[in-house]
């Protein structure tokens, strides 16, 4: 279970983003987060996912030092999150042993492993990248806006391997983003983030 | 593709090692045929102790070369190791920035003067001084490769994948910034072999007995006035055609280097 408590993040120029957050992640469950622009929720998934600290607040899940962190990111512009200098399978083997049954979900085709970044286009950078989230193992992961660019098709596609994912191997998943009919569709319970 | 880069880079090290077949002793006085003009038996004359001036200009040649590659390699590698530091907290990076201003803010002949003079002059004095007085520009330009780079989300991310510190420098960090070592070392090569002919020239470097360029040049200057101009100019000549070629050599490679490799079948990188 995944458990935030009170969280609290201040921009450097003393302006308080949000204060006193607190939700909490089943195991299997999906949650989705709402909100209008600006108001911290990418702060919030880059706080609960290890990359920025809190001011005030706990999280009960955190990065074992040599372990990758049980909470995964998957991160809005694909194209920003794979180093461009790297042929795809670099990119997945980062993450740990690349099993054939996550890339095979995915529709991740062999010829793509030896391209560079830029010779995919985003959907399918996208896809790697969830991919490499997912070899990743991780507990709990948290998908900001990750569908934002792609077409309504592309994304019907990517939240099905998704959640189906999720739901077997008893992943907690957050999914943020803009869209509020999706996220009735797709989540159990919706937070609306204030 | 591969040829471009090969030709200078053949002509470079067959100069080079030409030099070094050569032996200290071919350099004699012989005062019967001192001060004689290029001819078919002295290529580049003699001078005024009848010293073949082709033999000391190649001997010259391989003694600046070889401090022109020590010092920039030096130089390159003080860089990237003052911007790794300056990337590791604040405090440090402010240390590291402050002395890159006060080393930029001195002229490098100013302060490679003081250095050398200190260490008593001779070649380590003239390869640590030229060491410490090229570093900054290399390191400015590493230090901004690396700031950006730590912002990138695939940095970032590679840290919460669980890889060490060292892991993300030898493979997020380095692949950006080899081309910029590369650039730095061809622009600091010559640089540092001018600075190294400039240093001794004012008496400050090597000691006169010594076959470089620098001194060669600074000896000819009492001989310019009697019409001896083969004294600077095949010697000036030749510095010059050596740090052109081996800056052909140096574009081209980093050409190669960077080239689009999409579409290379070539699978392990």
């Amino acid at each position: 279970m995944l458990k935030i408590e009170g969280v609290s993040y201040t921009l450097p120029d003393d302006v308080p983003l949000f204060q006193n957050f607190s939700m909490t992640v089943n195991n299997g469950e999906i949650l989705g987060l709402s909100g209008k622009s600006g108001i911290g929720k990418t702060t919030l998934a880059k706080i609960i996912a290890g990359y920025l600290r809190a001011d005030h607040g706990q999280i009960n899940v955190q990065q074992m030092k040599g372990k990758s962190h049980s909470v995964q990111l998957i991160w809005q512009h694909p194209e920003q999150a794979v180093n461009p200098k790297w042929r795809i399978d670099k990119t997945l083997e980062e993450a740990g042993v690349p099993d054939q049954s996550i890339i095979k979900k995915l529709n991740i085709l062999p010829e793509w492993l030896y391209r560079y970044p830029k010779q995919l286009s985003g959907g399918e950078l996208q896809r790697v990248c969830i991919a490499r989230c997912l070899l990743a193992q991780p507990e709990f992961i948290i998908a900001d806006e990750i569908t934002t660019m792609l077409d309504p098709i592309s994304q019907a596609e990517i939240f099905k391997i998704l959640t189906e994912h999720v739901q077997q191997n008893k992943i907690g998943l957050v999914i943020i983003s803009h869209d509020t009919v999706l996220l009735d569709n797709l989540c159990h319970k919706v937070i609306d983030f204030k | 593709m591969k040829r471009k880069w090969i030709i200078p880079l053949v002509i470079f090290i067959f100069i080079y090692i030409t030099s070094f077949l050569l032996d200290r002793n071919m350099i004699e006085i012989n005062l019967q045929i001192k001060n004689q003009a290029p001819s078919l038996l002295h290529l580049f004359g003699t001078d005024w102790l009848g010293r073949d001036m082709l033999i000391r200009t190649l001997k010259g040649l391989q003694l600046s070369i070889t401090i022109g590659i020590l010092t920039a390699m030096l130089s390159t590698f003080l860089g990237l190791l003052l911007s790794l530091v300056s990337s590791v907290n604040k405090t440090l990076d402010k240390i590291v920035t402050s002395f890159i201003d006060l080393f930029l803010s001195l002229p490098h002949l100013v302060t490679l003067i003081l250095i050398t003079f200190v260490l008593g002059g001779g070649l380590k004095g003239v390869v640590i001084g030229l060491m410490l007085t090229h570093w900054p520009a290399i390191t400015r330009v590493l230090r901004a490769e690396i700031l950006q780079l730590k912002e990138m989300p695939y940095v970032q991310l590679s840290k919460q994948l669980g890889k060490p510190l060292w892991w993300r420098a030898r493979h997020h960090l380095f692949p950006h910034l080899a081309p910029q070592l590369l650039v730095g070392f061809i622009l600091i090569f010559p640089h540092a072999i001018l600075h190294e002919a400039a240093i001794t020239f004012l008496g400050f470097g090597l000691s006169a007995e010594e076959p470089a360029i620098g001194i060669i040049l600074s000896e000819s200057m009492q001989y310019l006035s009697a019409g001896m101009w083969w004294l600077a100019f095949f010697p000036g000549l030749s510095l010059l055609m050596m740090i052109i070629i081996f800056q052909r050599f140096a574009n081209t490679l980093k050409d190669y280097f960077g080239r689009d490799r999409s579409y290379e079948q070539q699978v392990n990188d």
